[in-house]
């Protein structure tokens, strides 16, 4: 499977701040990738580089097999990219919007359009202004979907909208997830949880993690492991055990790498014989608050 | 096309309000102009209504607004638009933008102008190619730079800020040069002014194409503060160019040249002036004959050079002249500046004045004799004429773009006003003139209308005592155009003359100097 987006160390500078340092990052084609992270961390500028609304510092980037300097005019009839606070010509209804911008692309779906509205109950007379958040998401998803993008771009899409909206966008995102790759944004951790196929992490402009959700969720677990009396936490443990804690007999930790058979001989090695071992699955809020808490990157 | 056709419809249907708030005001200067200029329609000559003398204002007010509208309605600076990310074709939003600019404020401005030269009564299509030179230079003064800035500014009132910060600089500066006394290097002679505001324009162009095709507004806005400062400052250091003598030939005899100068001693000096640091003005009073009728003398430059007892010398080095001298004139003054320390060595001794004037004789070229009637007749240049209804002492006329280079004029014995209506003292057989001195024939400036309304004072007499003509239907008024004639030099030598005697008295205290020049009375 080739990449809808590649970039290769990628670095933005604002004045002497660096928003990414180096980032590295393949988005397959046909993946719904999240790219998550703490405030500041660089996701909207990562995506501003990708889109060519800014120019990278250094390091290259490339978009649907184009680089991304070169994104312009046509290019964007393939990509359909929705920010949270993008502006809108808010003097147009949603009609107006819809209509203006159909003219620019030839692969505009009437029908699609007509669904999109449905689906996300848009009020066509109704001007963008005078729309509530969420509905202006919607309208600007709407028109970034009707063209059916080969690549949906979306910077912070669940930003301020209500549970009842997210869904509806998450649905009508679902909905179009076959026939596109989708690289979205989010501080939305739960959300992520249930839509993406991928995810990356990325903090303080550099990525520290980027794979498949599943195997994401697979390794890393909460471990709890209950230890015979009188044993006691020694110095050295291994390196992808986070957040060791220890209460009397029981040493709680999240291990990054696991596997069942592992871990516990991990375990058996570190403490000696233990009473008890308990394996806990961990949401991706859970995991990505541990890897913020740790401050480091996982293998 | 179809984009650029789309964008466009995008721009009519939402700046519908601006463009015809554009238009009614342009309307109402189509309507309320002519009031000025059509006695046969309007023989009141009053305005519409009464700030109507602001439309022209409030018109290049609703360009800027239009311009700043369409071009900030896809704005080039920030990363927030929703069209960055959608088909664009940067070519194609350029072309639409500048094609709203034409349909919108050029267009309409070329046919308010054609219907106003119609109206007037001229053949409105005789004249297309200077109409549209005004559109050209409308784009140079008001639609590039305010493009310009909109394409580098965050939204209306940033772009406001910029144009007020803009003039507040410009005025700091030219305070500033004025007493900074910036250095006037060589290099920099030669340097035409036309050159610099090319250099200027073709920024704008640039910067304008660079932020529709790449958006790099840091980048774009360095680029015109450097360009900007560097003509301010090259313009302001530029040294003016000296006045050049060279195609001046020195008259062979006294009998070929258009008029005779002589020191007039009899005269003393009565003006004052402001002082000036280290600068006494002196004023040397002549003596004018000659000049044929219907014509007059241009003076275009000056030397002065003087001697006195004791080796002493002074040269002003050749100056612009500014000096117009007419058939009835028989004195005048000329004045020049010298550096105090000169004058305080040479002001008591008995000087001799060399006075070289470089002269260009203004000659009629159309002439006509016209009875005038009591509505509007057609005189030479191209312009019509009436006379004016509140005082009967001269006359107004309407000339399409540029008035003419002409005179009228008229014998006091010839005109047809009962014994009332003429001056009782005035002489038989004297000449009134009414000059409109008019005679650039370069390119023309941003006119909104392109009717030159001017008027022809028939006058006589002196700077202190003048009389006018007084004009009634059937006067006969002889017109002529003028052209320039030929250019020579003719020089005047002053012996024995006290300097000190014609200083001009100073008074109260001044900031700027006063130039070299030649006043006529």
């Amino acid at each position: 499977m080739s990449d809808a987006i590649h970039t290769e160390d990628l670095t933005k500078t604002f004045r002497g701040v660096h928003a990414l340092r180096g980032l590295t990052l393949n988005v397959p084609e046909g993946a719904i990738y999240a790219l998550v992270g703490p405030n500041g961390a660089g996701k909207t500028t990562a995506i501003k580089v990708l889109m060519n609304i800014m120019i990278a510092t250094s390091g290259r980037a490339e978009v649907l097999g184009r680089d991304s300097t070169k994104i312009a005019a046509e290019a964007f009839c393939s990509i359909g990219y929705v920010s949270e606070n993008q502006k809108l010509p808010n003097w147009m209804t949603v009609d107006a919007f819809l209509g203006y911008l159909r003219a620019f692309y030839p692969a505009w779906d009437r029908e699609l359009e007509e669904a999109l509205v449905k689906q996300f109950q848009l009020p066509r007379d109704r001007k963008l202004g005078k729309l509530s958040r969420g509905m202006r998401m919607k309208a600007a998803l709407a028109s970034a979907l009707a063209y059916r993008p080969k690549l949906i771009v979306l910077d912070e899409p669940f930003g301020g909208l209500d549970p009842l909206v997210r869904d509806e966008v998450i649905e009508g995102l679902v909905e179009r997830a076959p026939e596109a790759t989708v690289f979205l944004s989010s501080h939305d951790l739960a959300e992520i949880e249930n839509l993406a196929s991928h995810v990356g992490y990325l903090e303080d402009g550099s990525l520290r993690i980027s794979e498949e959700m599943v195997s994401l969720s697979e390794r890393f677990r909460e471990v709890e492991v209950t230890l015979n009396d009188g044993a006691s936490v020694p110095g050295a443990l291994p390196g992808s055990w986070m957040q060791v804690r220890n209460s009397a007999s029981v040493v709680r930790f999240v291990d990054s790498r696991f596997e069942q058979e592992r871990t516990e001989a991990e375990v058996r090695k570190v403490f000696g014989e233990v009473r008890n071992v308990a394996v806990t699955p961990m949401s991706l809020r859970s995991i990505f608050l541990t890897m913020a808490k740790t401050g480091r990157g996982m293998a | 096309m179809g984009q650029l056709i789309h964008i466009f419809r995008k721009d009519v249907r939402h700046f519908w309000r601006e463009i015809v708030l554009s238009l009614g005001i342009l309307t109402a200067f189509v309507w309320n102009t002519p009031r000025g200029w059509l006695p046969e329609r309007y023989p009141e000559a009053s305005d519409w209504f009464p700030w109507s003398s602001w439309l022209p204002a409030l018109i290049a007010l609703s360009w800027v607004l239009l311009i700043l509208r369409a071009v900030e309605d896809e704005p080039l600076v920030g990363d927030r638009q929703f069209w960055l990310t959608r088909p664009y074709e940067w070519k194609r939003l350029l072309a639409e933008k500048i094609l709203f600019v034409l349909t919108f404020i050029n267009l309409p401005l070329f046919v308010a102008q054609l219907i106003l030269l119609r109206v007037a009564g001229f053949a409105p299509f005789s004249f297309v190619k200077e109409l549209l030179w005004i559109q050209v230079v409308w784009m140079a003064i008001l639609i590039l730079p305010m493009a310009t800035l909109a394409t580098v500014s965050a939204g209306m009132g940033s772009t406001v800020l910029a144009v007020l910060g803009i003039v507040v600089f410009l005025t700091a500066f030219g305070t500033l040069s004025d007493r900074l006394h910036l250095p006037h290097p060589a290099i920099l002679r030669g340097v035409p002014q036309g050159l610099l505001i090319a250099v200027l324009l073709g920024t704008f162009v640039v910067v304008v194409v660079w932020q529709y095709a790449r958006r790099r507004t840091g980048r774009a806005r360095l680029l015109l503060a450097i360009v900007g400062s560097a003509v301010l400052l090259i313009g302001a250091m530029t040294p003016g160019t000296p006045f050049n003598a060279d195609g001046y030939p020195l008259g062979a005899a006294e009998q070929s040249m258009p008029v005779m100068l002589a020191f007039d001693s009899a005269k003393h000096v009565s003006d004052e002036r402001p002082p000036v640091k280290d600068k006494v003005l002196i004023e040397i009073p002549l003596l004018a004959a000659g000049v044929a009728a219907n014509s007059a003398v241009e003076v275009d430059g000056k030397l002065v050079q003087i001697e006195a007892p004791g080796g002493l010398r002074w040269e002003s080095g050749w100056e612009r002249g500014g000096m117009n001298l007419l058939p009835d004139e028989s004195s005048t003054l000329t004045t020049f500046e010298m550096d105090k320390s000169s004058f305080e060595r040479m002001k008591s001794a008995e000087a001799t004045v060399h006075l070289s004037f470089a002269m260009t004789a203004i000659e009629p070229s159309e002439l006509r004799q016209i009875p005038v009637s009591g509505g509007v007749f057609s005189v030479p240049g191209g312009a019509y004429c009436w006379i004016q209804p509140e005082s009967l002492s001269g006359l107004v006329c309407r000339a399409p773009l540029r008035s003419p280079f002409l005179v009228a004029s008229t014998n006091i014995d010839e005109s047809t006003c009962g014994m009332a209506e003429s001056p009782n003292e005035t002489s038989s057989g004297t000449i009134f003139y009414g000059w409109n001195w008019n005679g650039y024939s370069g390119p023309g400036g941003p006119e909104m209308s392109p009717v030159e309304v001017f008027q022809l004072q028939l006058m006589h007499g002196t700077r202190l005592h003048q009389e006018s003509a007084r004009i009634c239907p059937g006067t006969p008024i002889t017109f002529a155009t003028l052209r320039e004639g030929k250019r020579m030099r003719s020089e005047l030598t002053i012996e024995g003359i006290r300097l000190a005697d014609y200083k001009l008295k100073e008074f109260g205290r001044g900031l700027g100097a006063v130039s070299i020049g030649v006043h006529a009375r």
